[in-house]
């Protein structure tokens, strides 16, 4: 008996007792659409990000104890939100991302930090100058915690990518720190 | 007043941490903005006067809630710049949209320092406001310019400068707001715009007053204008805020008792029915301009009918770029108190011809045309009435014509003061084997 039931299960497990007909495939779920930009929704991530910055990353900057650890949650939630709800808005969510790596510095969360920096680069490559001040912190983040090596990594992706004839003033001055740091 | 936005902090103490020492900065000691309407770019360099310590000091600059490009923010002492150098540029975590300079010192004390960046939102426009004299030979014309803020920024007291031409790179942007300006430290705008302009802005008169400013005005220039190549810059005399969300109307010029030619025209093709009005003048030293080429802009023209100088509402228009020397027609629009109909009196086909066949094959028409004209005004005038013809055709006409090209004629005539009077032609067209071309 007991050979006879493992014999039934296995052969239910391979699909034997399946009546010949086979039941029609169901279709994937469709994905959600990708939300598409307009100047509404621009101005919407606009604002929360300029929420996030002007009433909680901002002033944390002055506030300490329990109030400094408000203000950052209260920061990165909103910069959170702003990346679950406007990806299409670029611009500002390679904003919001490099601005909760900030915060998450502030909190001395270096891993979550330098991921999302990393991040800043991988997800919005288009964005030039998000990717250099990504970079830049990140960079001497590491450099401030005696994490010389790493910190040299991310000097380099800097030389790497922006040491070009025509750029900005802001550029070369870190270009020229990072040369120094990168040991070029 | 300045908005919280752009905040600039000096750390005298250098930590990666902590802020020690904070100090606020002083308000800027000037700011200069250079506006470039074609590429919707203003070069704005503020200079403030910093207090640095020996060794190293952080400066912080923050872009948020502005239209400042932040990549183009630069820092320069204006003094001791061999014992001050920038070392570094940090983006600091614990707040967005902020730069902070890392500044090395070999110095303590204070220094005149420059910042300088490129900003959006900040326009400008010219507008011109002709006041004719009651018999419109002269005029007065006065050119202003708008400048609107929408950049975010604040820019009280500010130096305003503005580029006439077509910007076509960046660095040339630079290059040219980087020159050294021609302030005039002459007299007031001559009409007196009302603006809050600080008294300090008419030292170049100490000891006179209002009277003898008054006297002045008309050797003054409250634009002061420099030919750079294929630019012109203008820079408004004396400084102004520009606040952000707000527009600014500033003077530019005023010219009195400029030459002008008021004139008529009729030409059905392109006016219709109207009689346009026109006010003609040249832009030169001769007509008591001509100093700067005159950026496009709008006209609202006016005619003075009393001795009081009671205006009427004359028309307005846009005139285009006017380069020095170039005659400019401004079009004001109908004046129903000039009158022109054209009817036609008589047509005839003559001088029919036939082929072998008996079918024709050429004709002549002559068709006799009154024009009258009426000048219900209290000044003479000139008209320029214009006909167009095609194919093969002639005018006959005891009035005098010009030839203006193959299809097209004009007549000139000066109307008195009421004056009304009757033009008279005769177009003969020849089609056909009658056609002599």
């Amino acid at each position: 008996m007991r050979g006879s039931s493992l014999i039934v299960l296995v052969a239910l497990a391979l699909g034997c007792g399946k009546p010949a007909k086979s039941e029609p495939i169901k279709p994937a779920p469709p994905k959600a659409a990708a939300p598409i930009s307009t100047p509404e929704r621009a101005e919407a991530a606009k604002a929360l990000f300029e929420k996030a910055a002007a009433e909680f990353h901002n002033p944390s900057a002055d506030a300490t104890g329990s109030q400094k650890t408000q203000l950052l949650e209260g920061a990165a939630k909103r910069y959170e939100q702003l990346l679950q709800d406007y990806p299409d808005q670029k611009r500002w969510c390679a904003q919001a991302l490099r601005s909760l790596a900030g915060v998450r510095a502030e909190q001395g969360d270096t891993d979550t930090a330098l991921k999302h920096y990393d991040r800043v680069a991988t997800d919005f490559g288009n964005q030039e100058f998000e990717v250099l001040q990504a970079w830049k912190a990140a960079a001497d983040l590491l450099w401030d915690a005696e994490k010389k090596p790493e910190a040299k990594a991310y000097y380099r992706m800097i030389v790497t990518r922006f040491d070009r004839k025509e750029i900005p003033p802001v550029y070369k001055i870190i270009l020229n720190i990072s040369k120094k740091r990168a040991g070029n | 007043m300045q908005r919280s936005s752009f905040i600039l902090v000096l750390l005298l103490a250098f930590s990666a941490q902590a802020r020690i020492n904070v100090t606020s900065l002083p308000g800027r000691d000037s700011v200069q903005l250079t506006i470039y309407n074609s590429v919707d770019l203003t070069l704005v360099k503020e200079t403030r006067t910093l207090t640095f310590k020996k060794g190293s000091n952080r400066l912080e600059f923050s872009w948020a809630n502005t239209l400042i490009d932040p990549t183009s923010v630069e820092f320069r002492p204006l003094q001791k710049a061999d014992q001050i150098e920038v070392l570094d540029v940090r983006f600091p975590p614990r707040v967005t949209n902020t730069l902070e300079w890392n500044i090395s010192s070999e110095i303590a004390g204070e220094v005149e320092v420059e910042i300088r960046y490129f900003t959006s939102g900040i326009a400008w426009a010219a507008d011109y406001v002709c006041e004719a004299n009651a018999t419109e030979n002269q005029m007065t014309f006065a050119g202003n310019v708008r400048v609107t803020n929408r950049s975010g920024e604040d820019y009280p007291d500010a130096q305003i400068r503005l580029m006439v031409g077509v910007v076509r790179l960046v660095e040339r942007i630079s290059e040219l707001a980087q020159r050294e300006t021609t302030i005039n430290l002459g007299a007031p705008p001559v009409n007196g715009s009302g603006f809050n302009r600080k008294p300090g802005r008419w030292a170049g008169f100490g000891g006179k007053s209002l009277d003898d400013l008054a006297k002045k005005s008309e050797e003054a220039k409250a634009v002061v204008k420099e030919a750079i190549g294929e630019y012109f810059l203008y820079t408004v005399e004396g400084r102004d805020t520009i606040a952000n969300g707000w527009s600014k109307r500033l003077p530019s010029f005023k010219a009195a008792e400029v030459p002008i030619t008021s004139y008529y025209k009729y030409e059905k093709e392109r006016y219709g029915a109207a009689v346009m009005r026109f006010y003609k003048f040249k832009n030169n030293k001769d007509s008591k301009l001509g100093a700067e080429p005159l950026p496009d802009g709008s006209v609202m023209a006016f005619r003075s009918v009393t001795k009081d100088s009671l205006y009427n509402f004359v028309g307005r228009t846009v005139v285009k770029y006017i380069p020095i020397d170039e005659e400019v027609e401004m079009q004001l629009g109908n004046d129903a108190e000039v009158r022109i109909q054209p009817k036609m009196m008589d047509w005839k086909k003559v001088d029919i011809a036939f082929n072998k066949s008996g079918n024709v094959d050429g004709s002549t028409t002559k068709a006799t045309w009154e024009i009258e004209l009426q000048n219900s005004k209290n000044i003479p005038v000139t008209v320029d009435i214009r006909r167009n013809f095609s194919g093969d055709w002639d005018v006959t006409t005891d009035d005098k014509f010009e030839k203006v090209d193959a299809t097209k004629i004009k007549f000139v005539f000066q109307l008195k003061p009421g004056e009304k009077r009757t033009l008279k032609y005769t177009l003969t067209t020849r089609t056909g084997t009658n056609a002599r071309k």
